[in-house]
Order: C-alpha cells, then sequence, then structure tokens
C-alpha cells in the first residue's frame, strides 16, 4: 500500500515539497518497486516519465530542486509506503544505498559524474 | 607554466597513487594494481627530458630540497630547469590500454564497496567507504592482488569522505557530523576501536590541518582543533582542544575547506584564505593572508581542497586551479572524480582527473620555485616536512625504478 503523505505537499518549510502530481508520485514509487530499488523498509526513486529523470521536488524551505524520491515504509501488519523528495546533500540517509548507486550506474540511467555527486553528498543538478 | 598530462585509456571511477602502485577503480567493478614506475620509466623520451619526467611523476620532493634553494636562486639554473619542463610538457604521453597491460600487476573484482565514495590509503591499508560504512584491506605487495581480497567491515556508519594521518582517520559522516577511528598502535586500524564524534555538525569532507581537522560543509564548516602534546620521553600525542566554527574562523559564512596551513572560505569576490599555525596561543594561530580573485568561476563550488601547487576547486562543469604563482588553469567539462595527494612524499604535485573514457594526470611544477611562507595559493611545503631530514639522492630514473 501507498500513501500521499500530506506534510511534502502542504508547503510546510521544514518538509521537502513534491513537485510533481500524485498520479507521478505513486507512478515513481511503482517503477522503484518494478526496478528493485526498495529495501524492505526504505529506498529510492527516480521520475523518468518519457525515459529523461526529471525533477521531482524541492528541499526543505524551497532550497534546491531535486531529483530524487525516498521511500520508507512503516513498520506493521501490511507494508505501508510513503515518500519524499530527498535532500541527498543534507541528510546522509538521503543517499541512496550503495548498490541501488551501482544498479543505476550500471543500467547508465545517471551519469557515473552524478552518481559520485550524490555518494559524496555534494551538490548535484540534472 | 602549463602543467604536464599523462593519459591513460580506460573508464574509471576512482584512481590512487601509493608507493609506486596506481590503483585503478573501473567503472564495471575491477580494481586494476599497476606499477608505476615501470610505467613511467617506459616512457620513451630523450635523455634531456629525465629529470623532468622523475619529478613530474616519480619524486615531487625532489625539487623541494632545502640544499636546492640556493642553486634556484640562480636565474641561469631556473631557466634551464624550467626549460626541461617546457620541453616535456611539448611530448605526448599518453598511455593506451594496451600499453596500460604490459605494466599492470593485478586485475580482480573489487571486494570492497561499490561504487564507493571515498578511499583512502594509509600504512599500506586501503579504506574504502560508501553510506553503507567504512571497510579497510591490506595492499602490503603480499598479497596476491594489489588489494587483499579479503577485506574487514570497519564501520557501518555513513561516509560521505575521509582522510588519514597522525595514525587516525578522520571520518565525515554527513549530518551524523564528524568522526575519528584510531588506526592502532600498529597503525593497522585492526583493533577494533568504534569511531568516536568529534562533532555533530554537517560535515560533507574532512582533510589534515597539521594535528587539526577540518570539517568542510555545504553550510559552512569547523576545525576540529588539537593541540599537540609531548610527554617526557619525547612522544608526541593530539590533544582535543574543541571546535571552532569556520565563521569564528573567517568572520563569514560559506562553504570552506582546509589543509595543513591553508584554510579557505568560499566569498562572493573568491577564495578567502587563512595561514593556520596550531602552535601559537594567541591571535597569530589564524592569519588573514588575502583573497584569491575568483575570475575563471564557473557557477556552484562542488568540492575544493588545497594542494601545494595551489587551491583546486570543482564547480558544476569545470575544474579550476588557482595555483601558488602565475594565472588559473581551468580543465573544462564535468569530471567523473578528481583526486590529489597533499600529503604524499612523492605525488603532491599531482591531480588526478576522471573522465568518460580516461584518466587525466596533471603534473604541477612551478612551486619549487614560489616562496613557502608568503604564497596565498596552496599548502606550504618543503622536502623535509614532517618526515625527518631525508637525504635525497638521485642520479638516474633507473637508481628509482631499482628502488
Amino acid at each position: 500500500m501507498y500513501t500521499h503523505n500530506k506534510n511534502h505537499r502542504n508547503g510546510n518549510p521544514r518538509k521537502s515539497q513534491w513537485s510533481i502530481s500524485k498520479d507521478e508520485e505513486k507512478l515513481c514509487f511503482d517503477c522503484s518497486k518494478n526496478n528493485q530499488w526498495l529495501n524492505e523498509f526504505d529506498g529510492w526513486g527516480l521520475h523518468c516519465p518519457q525515459g529523461d529523470i526529471l525533477w521531482l521536488g524541492w528541499t526543505q524551505g524551497g532550497g534546491k530542486q531535486t531529483f530524487i524520491a525516498k521511500f520508507v515504509c512503516a513498520k506493521g501488519n501490511k507494508p505501508n509506503w510513503h515518500g519524499y523528495p530527498a535532500n541527498h546533500q543534507k541528510h546522509v540517509h538521503d543517499i541512496p544505498d550503495t548498490h541501488i548507486l551501482n544498479k543505476w550506474l550500471q543500467e547508465k540511467l545517471i551519469k557515473p559524474a552524478k552518481i559520485r555527486k550524490i555518494a559524496k553528498g555534494q551538490t548535484c543538478t540534472l | 607554466m602549463h602543467p604536464l598530462k599523462l593519459t591513460i585509456q580506460g573508464h574509471f571511477w576512482d584512481s590512487y597513487l601509493y608507493e609506486g602502485r596506481l590503483y585503478l577503480f573501473g567503472r564495471d567493478g575491477e580494481i586494476t594494481t599497476v606499477n608505476w614506475r615501470s610505467l613511467i620509466g617506459g616512457v620513451k623520451l630523450k635523455k634531456k627530458y629525465e629529470l623532468a619526467l622523475i619529478c613530474a611523476f616519480l619524486r615531487s620532493d625532489f625539487l623541494y630540497g632545502i640544499d636546492l634553494k640556493l642553486l634556484f636562486s640562480d636565474s641561469e639554473i631556473k631557466d634551464v630547469v624550467m626549460r626541461k619542463f617546457q620541453g616535456l610538457s611539448n611530448n605526448s604521453l599518453e598511455v593506451s590500454s594496451q600499453k596500460l597491460k604490459k605494466h599492470t600487476i593485478s586485475t580482480q573484482d573489487n571486494p570492497c564497496f561499490f561504487p564507493h565514495s571515498d578511499i583512502e590509503v594509509y600504512n599500506r591499508n586501503i579504506y574504502v567507504a560508501s553510506k553503507d560504512g567504512l571497510m579497510s584491506a591490506s595492499c602490503n605487495k603480499k598479497t596476491k592482488y594489489g588489494i587483499s581480497s579479503r577485506p574487514e567491515k570497519k564501520w557501518d556508519g555513513p561516509v560521505t569522505g575521509m582522510s588519514a594521518s597522525y595514525r587516525t582517520l578522520a571520518i565525515a559522516a554527513g549530518d551524523e557530523g564528524l568522526y575519528e577511528l584510531p588506526l592502532g598502535p600498529d597503525w593497522d586500524g585492526m583493533n577494533g576501536d568504534e569511531p568516536s564524534r568529534l562533532s555533530d555538525g554537517i560535515c560533507n569532507d574532512c582533510s589534515w590541518a597539521y594535528y587539526s581537522i577540518f570539517g568542510s560543509s555545504f553550510e559552512s564548516g569547523f576545525l576540529a582543533s588539537y593541540r599537540q602534546q609531548q610527554d617526557s620521553d619525547r612522544v608526541f600525542s593530539r590533544e582535543f582542544d574543541g571546535i571552532i566554527p569556520a565563521h569564528q574562523i573567517f568572520g563569514s559564512r560559506g562553504f570552506s575547506w582546509g589543509v595543513h596551513d591553508k584554510l579557505c572560505q568560499a566569498v562572493g569576490s573568491g577564495i578567502k584564505v587563512v595561514k593556520y599555525s596550531p602552535w601559537y596561543d594567541d591571535d597569530r594561530n589564524f592569519q588573514e593572508m588575502g583573497i584569491v580573485s575568483l575570475e575563471d568561476w564557473k557557477g556552484e563550488i562542488v568540492s575544493a581542497s588545497v594542494a601545494s601547487f595551489g587551491v583546486v576547486v570543482e564547480a558544476e562543469n569545470a575544474i579550476v586551479v588557482f595555483p601558488s604563482a602565475g594565472p588559473s588553469v581551468t580543465f573544462e567539462g564535468e569530471p567523473i572524480n578528481w583526486r590529489i595527494f597533499p600529503r604524499s612524499k612523492n605525488y603532491e604535485n599531482q591531480l588526478h582527473i576522471i573522465y568518460d573514457d580516461r584518466l587525466e594526470i596533471f603534473s604541477f611544477n612551478h612551486d619549487y620555485l614560489v616562496d613557502q611562507e608568503s604564497k596565498i595559493s596552496g599548502v606550504y611545503t618543503r622536502a623535509d616536512r614532517d618526515r625527518g631530514k631525508r637525504k635525497v639522492s638521485i642520479n638516474s630514473l633507473q637508481d628509482i625504478l631499482n628502488n
């Protein structure tokens, strides 16, 4: 099950904000699931409706655009996922796991230079 | 003077030069260990360029020798040496994948995290880090492959950057802060210690500023300040003194970084440079040196460091070197990775830049002639710095290849 978290759509300056629609957010999650970019309790996603990766949201306080989504699963009887635009520069746990970065690298989804910047928590534009 | 360039063809993720071996991390998950001395020794050049070749790629310390200061004060001798570097720069130094194979010691599957965020080699151990933690493996020239195929996991915490010195590995862990891991009495890092946290401030990268550690961050940064103590047996130890925020050092906020005696901060008009001398107890420990102008600025800073030859800044689509003498040098294009070796004995004049299909190794050779006390851009360098008074004795390239 996937739930949209309103805190990431209500302009809350302390939360990152989606710039894509709710439908696109759900498609982004489905894409992560289909590509096995999800672990048991967390995962990462990209918004690439036509093949090219596009921006999907803004970091806290409208600071910077971001193209990586982070998904988390609440522990319970049934998996209940929600997601938010990741801020890999500010929050080290928003950096995708190494095996996921490797998939993005091997599948040539993201240029190697961008992968390095994400892994090191550096400024990274599309 | 233009830097010299040596190009190695291939698809790499990272490179590291240590004790005569070049470790090449391939993007397909392999590690190639290359005999660097034989690779350079195999470069076919006229005999008259041998000195320049040795100093550029094998022994950066040679021309920094105190004894050579007097020699370089003679302008004729200086001109002759400079002409040799200039002449060498007119030769194309290209290494094809076939030639690389000839000098390859081993090729192996990468047994560590990949793609890693950073690597560091210290006392013949390689440390490989990623968001998933920290691993170490020996690279002591006694294992079948260049790097031991049985690495040990040292820590589960996230790592975005690291740097080793003073028997300690400094670890940048993003918003989890700055940590340090003792590398043990035998310098092998195998004593089972957990890293301890020095600061909970955001730390994206870290470097050694003498025996202190500078934590670099996009928000600002800080210095984990240490004092050096000497006991009755004249054994030195480091004593933690506290955290000094970057805005207290620079009087302003902004992306900051530092290596050895040079602490830097990006300000509107350029890079503010402060000279750090931790042995003073008064305001001489932070002395403002001036601002390096950013005429060739290429947008937001991605990362930066300081080498002996100058300040190196990575912008979104270029790397810019602000040398200790002469105009800035711009390397256009978005690099996959880059690395300098500010604590190396023999390779501190090198800048490695990895592009899509090659590794470009630049060697800067102007700094031997620069007054080290007054220079603004670049760390203070002397052949005997931190190393005891090593005697430099080289008669030919063959001497180096035989060592």
